[in-house]
């Protein structure tokens, strides 16, 4: 049976891939439990959580390279998943591993990778002329990949998942292993893929700053997702009750000076800034908590702040027996 | 503690270190801080003597022991956190006694005591992390390495590994550990930048920041797009990159605070001129730019 009749309506026109209730269990170990989320076209999107929460299984389900125990997704305007070869004919995938031949150039992979993608001939010279100019690794074409930097190798990875022009692509940490500027760099990159080239994209991190990044965001804990939305949506739960002190030195003391107090929910450092979140309504009484070790300031939350917040708050309602799931609304 | 001198290390037709100098007093808490390749784990192995040097000299002060934290979990899966730490006690001949009281301690310090009985393969990313900190301070040492300890695990876990290295690090505890998180390098005493082989800085963070050759400038705009477009045409700006939701843009050599008046300018329509200022180099504004520098 063709997936387009399926009876089920079809998506919203901004959305390019939705994921409906994947499930996948490795014999009892339950590692993506039943989730489900949206991905627009034409943005980048960020699945976010800590190793081991599930974010590589979900993306190798959505990308056709894992079955799920249940649930499905759907997507490229009509497809779902099931129907896996065509599916899979219509994205890219890069994973953390970058898979590339380390005994092969630079060329002689784009030309493997390409002909595994059906290209061919003059179509196949020219993708990879494109791409190692927009990629910046031209002059290194004839170079064993085995001798290139782990940020070179990372761009090279990505230039054979785009050869064949893919309208989604995914990125399972693309950037594990890869220092500050080779983030930095491979960022803007995927930013100009997805402003001028209307594509869609999937990328999981485990760095909250490169998350700052995304248009939307889903955060994922023990299999488990646990918000989903734009990042100022987000957070929006703690901005206001953040405070934040410039320590000059022994950092750890100042903490050790406010952890506990009844007025703030956390209490952490961020290198030499201390960082306290204020129970609801107890913002002044935090402020003159932390005003004896500087001066505060309301800060703006960072991702991370709000990847914990959440964090706690499921550990809570886990705790408790509850629904793990708050969706945030933007 | 440490002292390496014209320190080399080369595999093959590789040099992993290229000449490094470096001491390390008793009681520092020293951060490496460098790009993947950039000779950190080299220079751990060579520190642990599981690597002879190629040329120059590595020397650890006399009865300094040492405990290793890799940067792979090298213990065993299959085996209980509490199997795992009496085979290591073991290897290392202390008396079982003695290990068994003080694994006990350890795990209760890091908040592992529930988890004696879990299979290491069954604990999460920051608990292994946590166990192979415990492992390797089994034995005592004085000197406490560790490979990027906290590379992939989650902020909670991260936070709480680093207020136990304070604690170990109060206690006396020298201790070398390399990061890629930048925040996490400002709890160091001193700090070190490698990249390809080099020390390229090395200080406290104020003397590292302080030594910064560039101003950089923040630009507060939801149109980060616009902004690195109409940038591209002010030659005084060598580097724009996105810090979140603002723009780091960094002067050109020789450059001073003059750039303010002309990215204000370049920027005019676009950001109101309060949404560009000056801010005093980030380490990882330096970590940057150590790298373009190497590059070109």
């Amino acid at each position: 049976m063709r997936a387009e009749t399926s009876s089920r309506a079809p998506l919203p026109p901004g959305v390019f891939l939705r994921a409906e209730g994947l499930v996948k269990k490795f014999g009892d170990f339950v590692a993506v439990n039943g989730v489900t989320f949206d991905v627009p076209r034409g943005k980048v999107f960020g699945f976010l959580g800590p190793n081991g929460s599930g974010k590589s299984t979900t993306i190798r389900m959505l990308a056709g390279l894992l079955n799920p125990t249940s649930g499905t997704a759907r997507g490229f305007d009509g497809l779902d998943v099931t129907d896996t070869e065509r599916w899979k004919s219509r994205l890219g995938y890069m994973s953390q591993k970058f898979s590339l031949y380390l005994d092969l150039t630079v060329e002689e992979n784009l030309r493997f990778f390409g002909r595994v993608y059906g290209l061919a001939g003059p179509r196949l010279d020219e993708r990879i002329r494109e791409l190692s100019g927009t990629l910046r690794f031209e002059r290194l074409k004839d170079t064993l990949t085995e001798s290139l930097s782990t940020g070179m190798r990372q761009r090279v990875a990505l230039a054979a998942a785009l050869l064949h022009e893919p309208l989604l692509l995914f990125l399972d940490e693309p950037t594990g292993g890869v220092d500050p500027k080779g983030r930095r760099l491979f960022w803007e990159l995927i930013y100009d893929l997805a402003a001028e080239k209307g594509m869609t994209v999937l990328v999981t991190t485990h760095y909250m700053d490169e998350a700052e990044q995304c248009d939307e965001l889903a955060f994922i804990l023990n299999g488990d997702l646990i918000a989903h939305g734009e990042p100022h949506a987000l957070k929006r739960g703690i901005s206001g009750r953040l405070l934040e002190v410039d320590l000059e030195s022994a950092p750890f003391e100042a903490l050790a000076a406010v952890r506990g107090a009844a007025p703030l929910e956390d209490a952490y450092l961020f290198g030499l800034r201390l960082r306290v979140l204020a129970r609801e309504g107890r913002v002044d009484d935090a402020l003159s908590l932390v005003s004896r070790l500087g001066t505060p300031a309301v800060a703006e939350p960072s991702l991370e702040d709000v990847f914990v917040d959440l964090a706690r708050g499921y550990a809570e309602r886990k705790a408790a027996a509850q629904p793990p799931t708050r969706m945030v609304t933007t | 503690m440490i002292e390496a001198r014209g320190l080399e290390k080369r595999f093959g037709a590789h040099a992993a270190l290229r000449g490094v100098d470096l001491r390390i007093a008793e009681g520092e808490l020293f951060a490496l801080i460098g790009p993947d390749g950039a000779g950190k784990t080299t220079f751990f192995r060579l520190v642990a003597g599981l690597l002879t040097p190629t040329a120059g000299t590595l020397r650890r002060a006399e009865g300094a022991t040492f405990g290793l934290v890799p940067q792979r979990f090298s213990l065993y899966e299959d085996l209980t956190v509490d199997e795992n730490l009496d085979l290591r006690a073991r290897l290392y001949s202390v008396p079982s006694a003695e290990a068994r009281a003080r694994a006990a301690e350890l795990l209760r310090r890091v908040g592992m005591a529930p988890f004696g009985a879990r299979l290491a393969g069954a604990l999460s990313g920051g608990m292994k992390q946590k166990l192979a900190l415990v492992a390797a301070l089994l034995t005592k040492p004085r000197l406490l390495l560790l490979d990027e300890p906290t590379t992939g695990v989650d902020p909670v876990s991260r936070r709480e590994f680093w207020l136990v290295l304070n604690e170990l690090h109060h206690e006396g505890l020298t201790i070398v550990v390399s990061t890629p998180y930048m925040d996490e390098a400002e709890y160091a005493t001193r700090l070190g930048f490698l990249d390809e082989g080099k020390l390229l800085a090395v200080g406290t963070r104020d003397e590292v920041l302080a030594a910064f050759p560039r101003p950089i400038l923040e630009v507060l705009s939801p149109d980060r797009n616009g902004v690195r477009r109409r940038l591209a045409g002010i030659d005084a700006v060598d580097d724009v990159s996105l810090f979140g939701t603002r723009l780091h843009l960094r002067g050109a050599a020789g450059t001073g605070t003059e750039i303010l008046d002309s990215v204000r300018a370049g920027l005019t329509g676009l950001v109101p001129a309060d949404g560009v200022r000056l801010v005093p180099p980030t380490l990882e504004d330096v970590f940057v730019l150590a790298g373009d520098e190497v590059e070109t």
